[in-house]
């Protein structure tokens, strides 16, 4: 499994390896969430890979995203807010969104230009396929969560999102993040779905203990 | 009371089937691979495999064919975050005897597991 981008060395610094487990079950039990979502949506079976999960610190957030995030298409964010807080995002490149706004009966669009249609079929999608998936998290910790209205970008930076996700002021943030592909087998379409969980480090901490204390 | 091995890249999934399945009074060993797994059936000898889906390495499907291969009468409950129908059949259809979905509850794993061996 690769590592993701940003998060070189510092799981091992962050978190035990018993912590670190727990958090990547808790995400991979929330992508298979979104996967079937996305396959009650388009009606086809989801073909899912492990979910990358790793802690970064304020750094690695940016390197992630700056990483990660350099040449996307189209990507939904969804924040939430409450027990957890972060943000989520779903992203396609020109062809899987295409793709997508294939497979639910609207016109494909070319290059960057999308019409209000293919617009308004990628937001409900990525509303509903990102709430699934965070609410899962919220049910594994026991939290309830408020989302905001999602948000549609073009063309996306990375580094423009980082930016905007994280307070100049709060330098001690950390962010679980996860990385999972979503693919539809006979077609070329690939969906990655990002969640970050941002919270002071006692708290990521604190999620992973009471689950092992649980035990 | 079964003896079961629990197949989990996890140990934090594994422990929480473990404590599950050891108040109930069965025998469970753990694995941490599909094949680690195939390493410790000559000598755990289960007669019931829990096993998740997703593992680096090897996948699940490849797993129960593994394991049904070198010991046909053995029973395979698969434990997986992917919730969807058509995995269900896919992994039905390979050999599994049961198919539940991630997290999963202390009710719905015995009583998955009673079913599979009140069948006998």
């Amino acid at each position: 499994m690769s590592r993701l981008a940003g998060a070189e060395m510092q799981d091992a610094e962050l978190l035990s390896p018993e912590e670190l487990d727990v958090l990547r079950e808790m995400m991979n039990i929330a992508s298979g969430r979104a996967a079937g979502t996305l396959s009650g949506i388009v009606n086809r079976h989801i073909l899912m890979e492990l979910a990358q999960v790793a802690v970064l610190d304020r750094q690695g957030i940016f390197d992630f995203l700056e990483k990660e995030m350099g040449v996307i298409g189209s990507a939904v964010e969804q924040r939430f807010s409450g027990g957890l807080v972060g943000t989520s995002m779903m992203m396609m490149d020109y062809q899987s969104c295409a793709q997508l706004v294939e497979l639910l009966g609207g016109e494909v669009f070319n290059g960057a230009s999308q019409d209000l249609n293919e617009q308004s079929i990628l937001y409900e999608v990525g509303n509903v396929i990102l709430n699934s998936c965070v609410a899962m998290l919220g049910k594994q910790t026991g939290r309830r969560m408020h989302f905001a209205l999602p948000r549609m970008y073009y063309n996306l930076r990375g580094r423009a999102i980082a930016e905007n996700l994280i307070s100049p002021a709060d330098p001690n943030i950390y962010a679980i993040a996860m990385k999972s592909a979503l693919k539809v087998g006979d077609m070329i379409f690939q969906i990655h779905i990002l969640v970050f969980l941002l919270l002071p480090f006692d708290e990521l901490r604190g999620i992973a203990r009471r689950a092992l204390n649980a035990l | 009371m079964a003896k079961i091995l629990i197949v989990d890249d996890s140990s934090y999934a594994r422990t929480l089937v473990k404590r599950m399945l050891e108040k109930e009074g069965h025998e469970v060993w753990e694995a941490s691979s599909g094949m680690d797994a195939l390493e410790q059936l000559p000598t755990c000898q289960p007669d019931l495999v829990t096993m998740d889906l997703l593992m680096p390495g090897m996948e699940g499907l490849e797993l129960i064919g593994h394991l049904k291969s070198m010991q046909p009468e053995l029973k395979i409950i698969v434990i997986t975050a992917d919730i969807q129908d058509e995995t269900r059949r896919e992994l039905m259809d390979a050999g599994a005897d049961a198919f539940l979905n991630k997290p999963v509850s202390p009710e719905v794993l015995v009583n998955a597991v009673r079913s599979l061996f009140v069948q006998e």
